[in-house]
């Protein structure tokens, strides 16, 4: 069993300071990947992060080591996204207002110009292109995280791709 | 902007490193609270649940219960042998602790 792996046998035996070491481990790669699926709220995005640790908490009996801890972790952001976004009844299709994410006006010019496009993806889009590419997780991996047949995995990377690279081509 | 490769390598770009500030002790004094409100319910659930169980208590009727089966307990050969068995062991299970 990896370092990883023993860390979260701990925790599920009620070991709290492996769990804080997972927490800590864990936070910015969690709490990132939601911010992009919140399109940058990131008081949303640490709500969302600290419901996806509670709920891992709970649940880590059924962590069997199978796959990573990341993974695990990140598919239960996906699912506690996913919750609230029904729960807010929330629109598909939103455009990311003019300022309201004090971290993206910090980031380099093209990068703003990124965050601004992936913003107008469908949550679906945003989520398989932020973990097949900024977080280089395999296809299949991403869409284990996401839940989906990998065939709709690609699909939605390859639909976000191209929605990206004509918002871009737009912008310049 | 709009070449395949440079978007690539854009989207490719690891996520901004969120920093902690405190992120993680807020978790950890979330699960540590919820982890308390469970052991003080686990321990006042069942005192509120007798107690509110208490007053319908059929005290009469069990009293009535006790009264008509203490005799045939106590007449009990069997019942008898039994406690005389559990005495000797518990006597016998004090001395060993008390010679080691």
């Amino acid at each position: 069993m990896d370092q990883e792996g023993e860390l979260a046998r701990r925790a599920a035996a009620g070991d709290g300071a492996a769990f804080a070491a997972l927490v800590r481990q864990h936070q910015s790669k969690l709490r990132g990947f939601l911010r992009r699926l919140t399109r940058g709220d990131a008081a949303l995005a640490d709500d969302l992060a600290q419901e996806t640790f509670l709920l891992a908490h709970r649940k880590l009996a059924q962590y069997r080591g199978e796959g990573s801890f990341s993974s695990w972790l990140l598919g239960i952001g996906w699912s506690c996204f996913l919750m609230e976004r029904r729960r807010r009844k929330e629109e598909t299709v939103d455009t990311l207002s003019e300022g309201s994410d004090t971290s993206l006006v910090q980031e380099a010019g093209p990068r703003i110009d990124l965050e601004r496009a992936m913003a107008r993806l469908i949550p679906e889009e945003r989520a398989a292109l932020t973990l097949c590419y900024a977080l280089g997780h395999s296809h299949g991996e991403a869409a284990a995280i996401l839940a989906l047949p990998l065939g709709t995995l690609k699909s939605h990377v390859g639909r976000g791709r191209e929605k990206l690279k004509a918002m871009l081509e737009a912008q310049s | 902007m709009t070449d395949d490769r440079e978007l690539d390598a854009l989207l490719s770009e690891p996520l901004a490193e969120v920093f902690d500030r405190g992120f993680s002790a807020r978790v950890t004094a979330r699960i540590e609270r919820r982890a308390a409100w469970l052991d003080s319910a686990m321990f006042w659930a069942p005192l509120a649940v007798a107690a509110v169980a208490i007053p319908f208590l059929p005290v009469q009727e069990l009293s009535a219960a006790v009264q008509r089966i203490s005799p045939e307990i106590a007449g009990s050969g069997a019942l008898a042998f039994a406690a005389a068995i559990m005495a000797l062991t518990l006597s016998l299970d004090r001395s060993l602790q008390e010679r080691a």
